[in-house]
This record gives structure tokens, sequence and C-alpha cells, in this order.
């Protein structure tokens, strides 16, 4: 106890005496504090966003799985499997995502608001009755499919909450979705092969 | 003396083990309260351990940035992988459903080439 007392009494003399060393201290101390919390920060967004990306990929890979097994299963029908596939080649657009979260924030996918054809409603009305396993494999690639989609992109993963929150209140709220994405990338797809046959007239593209 | 400080410090240091960061800093520390100790200049004896935290965080964060870049490659590739096969499932498939109608397959060259089955 003794010896540590001397030592703290030697220390605190050497400070008393010498107090210039306490501004590298402070400078240090200061300068450790700011920049290690913006970059702790920083790393604690690069966490979470790795957690978005790790679930996006499991969703991904369940999506993946669900549409093989309906696509191998010639029961589905061919409206319910263009609609799924169009979801599914929208899954790595981000235009897609900030539209359909757009739709949302909008309230375009509400009950009052819905532009769906009731064809689908009856194909998986039907499904549903006649195919139970391939009902549950649709609504695992339709839900995966909308994970994937809002959490791969770090602006539409803050409205993956209200999202979900939604459509566990209201089941048709996801079939709402699918349609509307799958209507716009059947949209994007013209619009692009449109332009396409433009520039091949034009001579662009053998240019 | 010197005992107690060593089975001090080796106390301090079992209890921190398990969190790596913060037995960095008590070990920064102690660097910097020793090269006081020795009357080296000040601002080293300060700067050297401030810059070696520094640099301890900046790999950390660009570690993590680069786990997510990954993460978000593993994905592309993903996508990448299925997209194709599920579009030649679909068109497959959906030829097969609309008999008599000639269907082309996305990525398949022939698709416009073949004739169709039924007429």
């Amino acid at each position: 106890v003794n010896g540590t007392f001397t030592l703290l009494q030697q220390f605190g003399a050497m400070m008393t005496y010498d107090t210039q060393i306490l501004l590298p201290v402070a400078v240090a101390i200061s300068i450790c504090v700011v920049v290690a919390a913006y970059l702790k920060a920083r790393s604690r967004r690069h966490r979470e966003r790795l957690i978005e990306l790790t679930v996006a990929h499991q969703a991904l890979e369940a999506h993946y799985s669900a549409m093989k097994t309906l696509c191998s299963d010639g029961a589905l029908s061919a409206p319910l499997l263009t609609m799924l596939v169009g979801m599914s080649h929208g899954l790595s657009s981000h235009r897609v995502a900030q539209y359909i979260v757009s739709e949302f924030t909008k309230g375009s996918l509400e009950h009052k608001r819905r532009t769906s054809s009731g064809d689908v409603d009856r194909e998986l009305e039907n499904l549903r009755k006649t195919r139970i396993d391939l009902y549950g494999e649709f609504e695992k690639a339709m839900k995966s499919g909308l994970i994937a989609l809002l959490l791969r992109w770090p602006d539409t993963a803050s409205a993956f909450k209200a999202f979900m929150a939604q459509s566990a209140s209201d089941e048709r709220v996801e079939v709402e979705a699918t349609t509307k994405i799958s209507r716009y990338v059947s949209k994007m797809d013209h619009k692009m092969s449109h332009s396409h046959s433009d520039m091949h007239d034009n001579g662009m593209v053998a240019a | 003396m010197e005992n107690m400080l060593v089975g001090l410090a080796k106390n301090i240091v079992k209890g921190l083990s398990p969190k790596a960061e913060a037995l960095l800093i008590f070990s920064l520390v102690a660097c910097a309260i020793v090269l006081i100790w020795l009357k080296v200049n000040p601002w080293l004896a300060c700067g050297f351990p401030s810059a070696a935290y520094l640099l301890y965080i900046c790999r950390a964060e660009r570690n993590d940035r680069h786990e997510v870049s990954m993460k978000e490659l593993e994905i592309t590739q993903l996508q990448l992988q299925n997209e194709v096969k599920l579009e030649q499932i679909k068109a497959k498939k959906l030829a097969q459903k609309k008999t008599g109608a000639n269907v082309p397959v996305r990525n398949d060259p022939q698709a416009s080439t073949k004739k169709s089955p039924v007429k």
C-alpha cells in the first residue's frame, strides 16, 4: 500500500510540476473520442446493413426454391406463373423496389384503391382449393420475394417494417404488390425492347 | 510493490480479455503512462497510442464495409444464377400451356426458330 501511495505521489508531483503534459493528453483524448464516435457509428450502420442483406439473401434463396417447385409443377395457371416470374425478374432492379415503396407510401396498395383484376383472385382461390401445397409455395415465393426486394436496397429497407406490418393485417397487400411489380416489370421490358428496336432501326446497334 | 502491480495488471487483462477493443485501450493507456513516466516527449507519448487506436478502429470499419460489399455480391450472384433458369422454365411451361402458340424463350436464340408443337 505504501509503495502504491509513493508511486501515486510521484505521479501527482510530476503532474503538478509539469502541467504542460495535460495539453497533449487532452488533445489526444478529444481526437480519439470524436473520430472513434464517427467511425463507430459508421460501423454500426454497416453491421445493420449486413443483417438486412443476410435476411435478403435468405429470403432470395427461399424465393428461388419456391419458384423452382412452382415452375416444375404443371398445375400452376399461366396468369399466376407469369405474375410470379415477372416479380422474380424485377427483384434485381432498384427501380422496381423504389416503385413499390412509392406505391405503398401513396396508399395504392390499400383495400379501397386496388386495381388488380379478379382473375388472379379466382386463380388463387382455385389453387387454394385444389392444391394447398402449391398455394403454400406460392405464398412463400411472394412473401420472400417482397422481403428480398425491400431489404436489398438501403433506401427501401426503411419501408420494410411498415410494409410488413400492413401485410400482416391485410393478406391481399402482398398479392396487390406482386401484381403491380409484375406489371411494372413487363412495362419496363416493353419500353426496353421498344428502345432497342428503335436503336436497331436507326442503325445505332449496327454502328 | 512490483508484484502487486503485476498482479493488478494480470487481473485487469484477464477481466478485459473477452473484449479485444477494451484490452487494446487499456494497453495503449498503460503504454502512454509509461512513456510519460520515462519522460518521452508528451506529444509523442500521447500521439503514438492514439494513432494506434484510430488505425485499429479504421481497420474495423473497413472490414465491416467489406463484409457488406461481399454480401451484396453474393446476392447479385444468386440472382444472376437463378433468373436465367427461371425464365427458361417459365417459357417452356407457358409454351406447353398455350398449345399452338410459339413462345420465344429468353436467352435462347433458337427459340424463335422453333416450330409450334400443335397447330
